[in-house]
Formats: C-alpha cells, sequence, structure tokens
C-alpha cells in the first residue's frame, strides 16, 4: 500500500482556528470569574 | 435490527416525552412558553444553543460532506466555528439586556418592534415573513434528517419514515415548549457530544490507527480527500466560511441567548459552548472521513448488504447511496446494540431538539406577531398558547410536505434556510445592538433585501456558485446603512435605551 501524509496546512486550518476560539472563550471566562 | 438497539431507543423517545409533559404542567404564560421566564442556567443555555442549532447538519450533513468530498469541506466548519465564537462575543450579552430594557421583548420580531418604537407593525410583519417562509424549510431539513435516521435503522420506506419521524416530534413540541425544550436540548447536546466523539476514535483504532486511516484514504481516492487547500478553489472556501456570517440573525439560537438567566453568566455560557462545538464538530469530520476508510472494505459491504443498506459505485468506490446515513451506518456496524440504540437515540434528539425550538419561534411568530397583531389585539395569554400550539402543527405538516421529496439532502435544505436568516436578520441585529443611528426604515429595507436576494440569488449568480449568504449579507448591510443616513435620527427615547442597554451590558 502506497504512504500518504496530511499536509501541515489542511491540519493547521483544521485545527488552529478550532482550539483559538475555545482557548479565547476560557481566557475571558477565567478573566470575568475572578472580577466576580 | 437487533431488539436490545430497538428497546433502548424507545425508552430514549419515551423519556423524552415525559420530559414534554413536565414541561407541559409548568408552562403558565407566554414567557414560560417561549423563553423558559429567562431562567436558564449558563450550562443548559449553551448546550441548547449548540444542540438547537446544529443537529441533523453536525451528525448528518456535515459527516456526510466529509464522506463525500474529503476534508475540503471542512472549511464550513472552520467559518461556522469563527461566527458562533463572535456571535457569544459580541452579541449575546448585549442582545440578552437590550431585550429585558426594550420592554421585556420575548421575540426577535417583538425586540424589532420595540427598539424602533415602530407603530406601523410593517417591521413586524416583516420579520414573521422571513421567520415563517425560512423556518418551515429548516423544519424540513430536519424532517429530512428523521427520515434517513428510521429508513436507514428499521429499513422503512422513506414515506413511511418521514410520517413517524415527524409525528414524534411534533407530539413533543405541541406538549413541552420551551421549559422542556431547553432541558431536552441539554440531555441532547451531551449525547451528541459523547456520540461524535467516541464514534471516530473507535473507527479509526477497528482500522489500525490514524496513520493507516489516511493510506486506506489515499489509495481510495488517489489522495483527494484528504486536502484542505489544494486542489481546493478560492470561491469554494470564500463560501463555506460564509456559513459564519448566519449565527448572527438565527432567531432560534438568539432565543437561547435572550433566556439566559443573566448577562453575567455568558462568558461561562459561551466557554462550556464553544467547547461542546469545536470538539463535536471536529468528531464529526473525522466520523465522515474515517467513514470514508471503514465503510470502503470488503467486509463491511457485506454486512451493509445483509441490513438492507443501499450502496452504490462512484468512481469505482463503493459508497453508501445515501452519504448522509454515513454516522448511522457506522453506529450499527461498530458498537455494541445497547451503544447502538443510545447513539441514534442521540440522533432522533438532536434533529428533535433543533426541529422543536424552530418550530417553536415560528409559532410564536404566529401567536404574537400575526394573531394578536392584526387579529386578537386582547387575546389572552392562554389563547395565544393554544394559537401557537396549532400553528405548530400547520407549519410541520407543510414542512412534510417540502420534505417529502426523498432526493432532498439535509444540508442543500439548512444552507438555504440559514442564509435566509442570516442575510435578513444577521446585519439588522448587530446594526441594531452597536449602531444608535440605524432607523426603523433601515432595518425593514435590509431586512427585506436580504430575504429577496437569498431566494432569488440561485437565478442570477453571476460567480457560478457563490454561496447566497454572501451577496445577502452585504447588499442588506449596505442598504440599512444607506437608507438610515438618508432618513432623519431616531427619535431621543431610543437613543436613551440604546445607551442604557449599552451601560448595563458593559457592568
Amino acid at each position: 500500500m502506497e504512504e500518504y501524509s496530511i499536509t501541515f496546512g489542511t491540519y493547521f486550518w483544521l485545527f488552529v482556528p478550532m482550539l483559538l476560539v475555545v482557548v479565547l472563550s476560557g481566557i475571558s471566562w477565567v478573566k470575568e470569574r475572578d472580577k466576580s | 435490527m437487533d431488539t436490545a438497539t430497538i428497546i433502548t431507543f424507545f425508552i430514549y423517545i419515551l423519556g423524552m416525552l415525559v420530559l414534554g409533559i413536565i414541561g407541559y404542567r409548568m408552562t403558565h404564560n407566554l414567557s414560560d412558553y417561549f423563553l423558559g421566564g429567562r431562567k436558564l442556567g449558563p450550562g443548559v443555555a449553551a448546550l441548547s444553543a449548540g444542540a438547537s442549532d446544529m443537529s441533523s447538519w453536525l451528525i448528518l450533513g456535515l459527516p456526510g460532506a466529509i464522506y463525500l468530498a474529503g476534508f475540503g469541506e471542512a472549511w464550513i466548519a472552520v467559518g461556522l466555528t469563527l461566527g458562533a465564537y463572535l456571535n457569544w462575543q459580541f452579541v449575546a450579552k448585549r442582545l440578552r439586556v437590550y431585550t429585558e430594557v426594550s420592554n421585556n421583548a420575548i421575540t426577535l420580531p417583538d425586540f424589532l418592534e420595540n427598539r424602533f418604537r415602530d407603530n406601523s407593525r410593517l417591521l413586524r410583519s416583516a420579520s414573521a415573513a422571513v421567520i415563517l417562509i425560512f423556518f418551515t424549510v429548516y423544519v424540513a431539513s430536519g424532517l429530512v434528517g428523521g427520515a434517513v435516521l428510521f429508513s436507514s435503522t428499521f429499513g422503512y420506506d422513506y414515506m413511511v419514515a418521514l410520517l413517524i419521524g415527524g409525528a414524534v416530534i411534533i407530539v413533543y413540541t405541541f406538549l413541552g415548549g420551551f421549559i422542556a425544550v431547553s432541558w431536552t436540548d441539554f440531555i441532547q447536546g451531551t449525547l451528541m457530544f459523547l456520540a461524535l466523539i467516541v464514534l471516530p476514535i473507535v473507527t479509526i483504532t477497528e482500522l489500525g490507527g490514524w496513520n493507516e486511516t489516511v493510506n486506506i484514504i489515499g489509495d481510495l481516492t488517489g489522495g483527494d480527500h484528504l486536502h484542505m487547500v489544494q486542489g481546493v478553489g478560492m470561491l469554494a472556501i470564500i463560501s463555506s466560511l460564509a456559513w459564519g456570517l448566519g449565527y448572527f440573525g438565527q432567531p432560534h439560537i438568539l432565543a437561547r441567548f435572550m433566556a439566559i438567566r443573566s448577562h453575567k453568566d455568558v462568558p461561562t455560557a459561551r466557554f462550556i459552548g464553544m467547547t461542546w462545538m469545536v470538539f463535536s464538530i471536529l468528531g464529526a469530520i473525522f466520523v465522515g472521513i474515517a467513514g470514508l476508510a471503514y465503510i470502503a472494505t470488503d467486509a463491511v459491504q457485506s454486512e451493509l448488504a445483509e441490513r438492507g443498506m443501499e450502496t452504490v459505485e462512484e468512481n469505482g468506490l463503493l459508497m453508501l447511496a445515501n452519504e448522509e446515513a454515513v454516522f448511522i451506518a457506522m453506529t450499527q456496524l461498530l458498537t455494541h446494540p445497547v451503544v447502538a440504540g443510545i447513539l441514534l437515540a442521540a440522533i432522533l434528539a438532536a434533529i428533535m431538539s433543533t426541529v422543536d425550538s424552530q418550530l417553536l419561534v415560528s409559532s410564536s411568530a404566529v401567536a404574537e406577531d400575526f394573531y394578536k397583531g392584526f387579529f386578537r389585539k386582547q387575546a389572552s395569554n392562554k389563547e395565544l398558547i393554544w394559537v401557537a400550539r396549532i400553528s405548530v402543527v400547520v407549519i410541520a405538516l407543510i414542512a412534510l410536505v417540502i420534505a417529502s421529496d426523498d432526493t432532498s439532502r439535509v444540508l442543500d435544505l439548512v444552507a438555504n434556510a440559514w442564509a435566509g436568516f442570516g442575510a435578513s436578520f444577521g446585519p439588522i441585529i448587530l446594526l441594531s445592538l452597536f449602531w444608535k443611528r440605524l432607523s426603523r426604515n433601515g432595518a425593514l429595507a435590509g431586512i427585506i433585501v436580504g430575504a429577496v436576494t437569498v431566494l432569488t440569488w440561485e437565478y442570477i449568480d453571476p460567480f457560478g456558485g457563490l454561496y447566497e449568504m454572501v451577496p445577502g449579507f452585504l447588499l442588506s448591510t449596505i442598504v440599512a446603512i444607506v437608507v438610515s443616513l438618508v432618513g432623519s435620527g431616531p427619535k431621543q427615547e431610543v437613543q436613551d435605551e440604546f445607551d442604557k442597554a449599552r451601560e448595563i451590558a458593559n457592568t
């Protein structure tokens, strides 16, 4: 069987935007919690 | 189908109906019925916003598209994730506060009318008409999802499956209203999440790991399905990302924001909601991609034939006849019968959660905006609840007619309804919340132009395949701004109320 792989570009566009929004919403949740 | 699967499946549905009945007994007035009395905690609000939003699209549509065309289809998921985040970030808190300040508006047409002090009822009628048109299409997409589920699971004919699924959903919505709906959405949201995480992991393990799965897909498709950038056109990427714009105008999702207990709960709800969404979406993508590798194996093909699932040969590759049944097929092939029963119930649950909340918002448009607005200004709450319930049945029947075409796909119907709301309400909600100068006429013109563009774009598209959301959203925004600037500015009381909402939201 031939070897195939997934490109960096695919992994990047698939994971980075998605994980970014989780991190950003996590940060603002922690900030709000500390404020109150 | 295994007996254990069937028993588990029906116990779940029965449980949902019981919750519906409990909801019915707890419903005292219209605000209870539509918004659960603005008492939702952050967890319930987040997951019910997610479950009511995603559902059949997430479990049938997205895995189906990835199964058929590979990672290139994942741009829709990226666009939606970014759109959902921005919606939580900018719209949720301000809308929650503004709807309460603006004479305690409980529906979107209510809010627009109060926000602009519109006594003509033009704004209310236009927005209620948009809600009725596009939710009927949306409900049809959910019913198609239910039919795919019942036909591929129990082997029923498409029409029989459509009628059974439709009946379950209508009875449940008819009885419950929003309290039951939000709580059951929370349960569906949790189940969907677990199902979407577990299934691709089981499949990839079964195939011998991730590298092996990638090699199988590469062999089957010549590597085409493995790329998200290479070989995918710019127009397709823009169209897919534009799905994200749709979030700002979806009445069923905005209703969850309006129902949250306090605007101070929004950051918690946003974090829960986004975490749920990202992991569910990634799960759905991997269900599609792993399903392609798994279903093409010879042993599985014969098992599919035994279970009566239709397959077709495309470019030398054997695939499911209806690509949107990929999750359902894998559930039955790979999991223990009891687990399969729970997962299949999760799919029906997901579909129910979306259809019922859409039916509720549409029925509120009929009861509040048309019936009370035009025919019976003095109608009592009890009378309005009954009008809403009867509307649920009528709208669902029209949707059943649309869904009765067995070549319908969840993804296509959702795309149209999603663009309809996104383009007509999206720009107006954003401008209403953040631009004091927006006038009644500007909002009205924006809503109409957005809706008309989406309905007609298919026939005039000069780009050959640009998603109607893009021109609809842009034109609606431009028209709303220009018409507002040409006319006189809003009254002082409207401006004061805008400032008050902004002040509270910033605390």
